[in-house]
């Protein structure tokens, strides 16, 4: 066995284009007001899916309601998709977006 | 004696007592609102809704992947719905079912008439005098199901 003088390169920089670059910004589901689901349909919508308190759910519907939106979950974009379809299967105006 | 027309009696037990032209006028708003879903009519957009507002590459990626179980979801809904409408008792999947339906079947209608949260009480010379008063019993159907629902 002989030893070896080469050297391992070494990679300082590799510029990647921006859309494969990694990106860990956090991905949110907002649900948007709308003049048809029930107050109370959407409290309840969100304990179901989310698990929140009553008290928690409350509080995002009257923040969809009095602001327009609100986001309701957060996290990477596998769960948050998830989390869109299934407010999308009870009627919610739901969508994503990235911080 | 309660004269609810939806009423929880019990754990997974829900009485019904719709009267009976209630009964048929929903199942005439159900075969409206599966006709919508299967023709894709725009008075559907609310229950097909826009998920990637600001990327139109993703939503298409998202609408293929989520339109057709969504499709699906909202057909079975509407079915469990029409073939549980005249039980006198249902359970509470079959509770959960119409909650969902009734929903479904508000977001149509309302979407049709172009229903705001301002709306006055509805004119009876209004062309759409009908269809606001149907809307407004789903509203209450639905209301009073939630809270059996939670109760």
């Amino acid at each position: 066995m002989t030893g070896s003088s080469q050297t391992t390169p070494v990679i300082e920089k590799i510029d990647l284009p921006s859309d494969i670059m990694e990106d860990d910004r956090l991905w949110k589901v907002i649900v948007w007001n709308d003049p048809i689901n029930l107050m109370t349909y959407v409290t309840w919508v969100l304990q179901r899916l989310f698990g929140y308190s009553r008290e928690k759910a409350h509080a995002l519907m009257m923040e969809v309601h009095t602001q327009g939106k609100a986001v309701v979950a957060s996290g990477e974009r596998e769960k948050v998709e998830l989390d869109a379809y299934r407010l999308h299967e009870y009627g919610l105006w739901a969508t994503i977006e990235q911080d | 004696m309660s004269d609810k027309e939806i009423e929880k009696i019990g754990h997974d037990r829900f009485k019904i007592d719709l009267h009976p032209q209630v009964r048929q006028l929903l199942v005439d708003m159900k075969d409206v609102a599966l006709n919508h879903v299967e023709e894709n009519s725009p008075a559907t957009r609310r229950i097909f809704p826009v998920a990637y507002r600001n990327s139109p590459e993703m939503e298409m990626d998202f609408s293929q992947l989520t339109r057709e179980p969504l499709m699906r979801h909202h057909r079975e809904t509407l079915s469990i719905f029409e073939n549980t409408l005249s039980k006198s008792e249902i359970t509470e999947d079959e509770a959960l079912a119409w909650l969902n339906a009734l929903n479904d079947m508000r977001l149509i209608l309302g979407t049709a008439l172009d229903i705001d949260e301002d709306r006055a009480v509805p004119d009876e010379n209004d062309p759409n005098y009908e269809g606001y008063v149907v809307y407004d019993l789903l509203t209450y159907l639905q209301g009073v199901l939630i809270e059996e629902i939670q109760s």
